[in-house]
């Protein structure tokens, strides 16, 4: 079972090819712009985009296991590192760091840019889950014993080399993906209105927190995933700042509130995953009900500021 | 078939006439027939036998052979697990196991003795079968099937990456993958004639050799512990219980769900884990003790719901009812048979 890195090499230069396409597209029908400049802005954010995402990986995963990094000495730890090692969540804020300075440079404002390149963001990260089928056991989740499901719900991996010894796993990296394509279209239909980028960013999360739970591959602590957290982080701090900005409606903070109640039952809901009999399909069916109650409540809320407004 | 504390059912194993595996006997012989010195006669007779007989057989069979020092499994299963099977024995392995609920130390444990013909058939292997301080989990279960593991136990919970975790010693069939080191924890080295070496937390583990032990390379190390007995020495009830001594959350003094892996003579070895209910590290030590009086080295490895012993690809402690699944771990410890077909 070996890591296909020329196929996933291929499908990553696939996806940064359709993330350029897409960001091109979205910046060609911002008022004025000609296609030279598009094409720059473009290029410069997938540029900056790669080695942001590359720098805010690395600097996420020194942070997560500093105590590590620093018995085994920093330059050690960074040549030890494996693409599996580096965090999502730390590569999708570099890259959205990237966009934003790309904009910068071209004397753009930042949040409007961000809109603009939400739909193409997406597709990369969907590009990016589905590119991680060539990596193993990476992008999978265990399944019970025994069970054997078609792709694209699940893999066979072949551990023995010659197919007497096949394990298969839930395609997670196909839901991510797929999650990711949704949120795309998401942003397509939503073109550049404000919001665009950190709502396409905020579903992605949110969906994100659940896939990361079924994933055999996950930066932890004890039965707390790294990934999940950061994504719930930005999920709350979205309905945090809704809360802000609504001065002046009823129950501004009750998404916000909702938000950490649906926190805590997740932390327990992955307390019980490690430590109880608890079956894993009721557990998953209220965590996929809470997050969705978050999405609609992000959705309502969102609603009624943009109504405040006008 | 379950066999008593008192060891009356199934004593059908040349080991118990050694008198060295009755768990009701930590001194003496257990056959009452014989006097101490027939008895302790005896005992050589049969160690004698019994290293002449695998020496004749291991040399006798066919494709038998030193497995290699890397990631890959054993030879392939030859039988398949049943619930009454209790020994598994080919030229190159032989694998008795045993589940004694046990009222003197108010818990049940379940215990395998395993004599390989070569210390390349202890072996370890990561979750993801590539990386031991990758992100990766699954069950011991299945890293035990892929391995081909007659018999598999969870190892020190490697990528662990928490508490006093973080920075353990990483040496892992021949290679080393972490050169860090937890100052207050015990090392366990596994040189290459298959003999552990426990390192204890007072020496300098830092500046010390871990690549070699006694002039010999080290294939296996692991940094969880404590050791329960060290060169023939049980470790005090003081040290065992103080939780420094012991990786964070293990919680020394609580009932915890534990493995522990010993030495009991030259490519001998026993594992160890007590039932849900769980047992101290002072109540471990004296359960190898009932076990193996003779014990040189045991070792405790991680604990808790990571406790798993899989018998031919099936756990055989704390079956989970079920819809129940098993914790997901970075590292196991098994056996492995040498005995290919080909």
């Amino acid at each position: 079972m070996e890591n296909n890195t020329t196929a996933y090499s291929l499908m990553m230069a696939g996806g940064l090819l359709g993330c350029g396409l897409l960001a091109y597209a979205g910046a060609r029908e911002r008022p004025g712009a000609s296609s030279g400049k598009a094409a720059a802005l473009a290029v410069l954010e997938i540029l900056l985009g790669v080695l942001c995402a590359a720098v805010c990986a690395m600097a996420a995963i020194l942070l997560i296991r500093f105590q590590t990094a620093a018995a085994m000495g920093i330059g050690n730890f960074i040549a030890g590192l494996t693409l599996e090692d580096l965090p999502f969540f730390g590569a999708v804020g570099g890259f959205t760091l990237g966009v934003y300075l790309a904009g910068k440079c071209m004397k753009l404002p930042g949040a409007d840019t961000l809109n603009r390149f939400a739909a193409a963001g997406a597709f990369l990260i969907a590009m990016a889950r589905f590119a991680e089928g060539f990596l193993g056991l990476f992008g999978t989740g265990e399944l019970p014993e025994e069970t054997v499901l078609p792709f694209p719900l699940a893999v066979a991996i072949d551990f023995s080399g010659d197919g007497s010894y096949v394990e298969y796993y839930l395609a997670v990296f196909m839901f991510e993906g797929i999650a990711a394509l949704a949120a795309m279209v998401f942003a397509l239909r939503k073109k550049a209105a404000p919001d665009t980028f950190i709502r396409t960013l905020f579903y992605i999360c949110l969906a994100q927190v659940f896939f990361e739970s079924l994933r055999t591959t996950s930066i932890a602590w004890l039965f707390v995933k790294v990934e999940q957290l950061a994504c719930f982080l930005y999920a709350e701090a979205v309905l945090v700042w809704y809360g802000e900005r609504g001065k002046g409606l009823k129950n501004r903070f009750l998404p916000a509130a909702a938000g950490l109640a649906v926190c805590a039952l997740i932390v327990a809901e992955e307390f019980a995953l490690d430590k109880t009999d608890l079956p894993h399909w009721l557990i998953y069916i209220c965590m996929g009900l809470e997050l969705v109650l978050l999405g609609v409540l992000e959705h309502r809320a969102h609603q009624r500021l943009t109504a405040a407004k006008q | 078939m379950e066999k008593t504390e008192k060891g009356k059912e199934g004593r059908t194993s040349y080991f118990y006439y050694l008198g060295c595996f009755d768990p009701g006997n930590r001194a003496g012989c257990p056959n009452q027939f014989f006097t101490g010195r027939e008895c302790s006669a005896m005992k050589k007779y049969f160690a004698l036998l019994f290293t002449l007989l695998l020496l004749v057989s291991s040399a006798a069979a066919e494709g038998a052979r030193k497995l290699p020092i890397d990631l890959s499994g054993g030879a392939p299963y030859k039988v398949k697990y049943s619930s009454d099977l209790e020994v598994y024995e080919d030229p190159t392995i032989r694998v008795e196991r045993h589940r004694v609920p046990s009222k003197e130390f108010v818990c049940t444990y379940y215990y395998a003795l395993i004599t390989v013909a070569d210390a390349s058939q202890l072996r370890t292997l990561p979750a993801d079968n590539k990386n031991f301080l990758s992100n990766t989990r699954v069950p011991v279960i299945k890293m035990a099937k892929r391995a081909n593991a007659i018999l598999a136990i969870n190892g020190d919970f490697t990528a662990a990456f928490s508490g006093n975790k973080s920075n353990t010693y990483v040496l892992r069939q021949g290679e080393v993958i972490r050169d860090t080191v937890e100052p207050g924890l015990d090392l366990l080295l596994i040189d290459e004639d298959g003999d552990f070496h426990i390192v204890p937390r007072e020496e300098d583990l830092e500046a010390l050799d871990k690549t070699t032990a006694d002039g010999k390379k080290v294939i296996n190390a692991f940094q969880f512990g404590p050791a329960l007995i060290r060169d023939g020495v049980p470790a005090d009830d003081e040290s065992l219980l103080d939780q420094s001594h012991s990786p964070t959350y293990a919680g020394p003094h609580q009932l915890n769900q534990r493995m522990v892996i010993a030495q009991v003579g030259p490519l001998q070895y026993l594992t160890v884990c007590c039932a849900h209910y769980g047992a101290t590290l002072p109540t471990m030590r004296d359960i190898v003790l009932a076990i193996a009086p003779e014990c040189r080295n045991a070792y405790v490895m991680d604990g808790g719901d990571s406790t798993q012993m899989v018998f031919l690809g099936v756990k055989i402690n704390n079956v989970k009812e079920e819809g129940g699944a098993d914790r997901k771990v970075t590292d196991i410890i098994y056996f492995a048979s040498a005995d290919f077909e080909d």
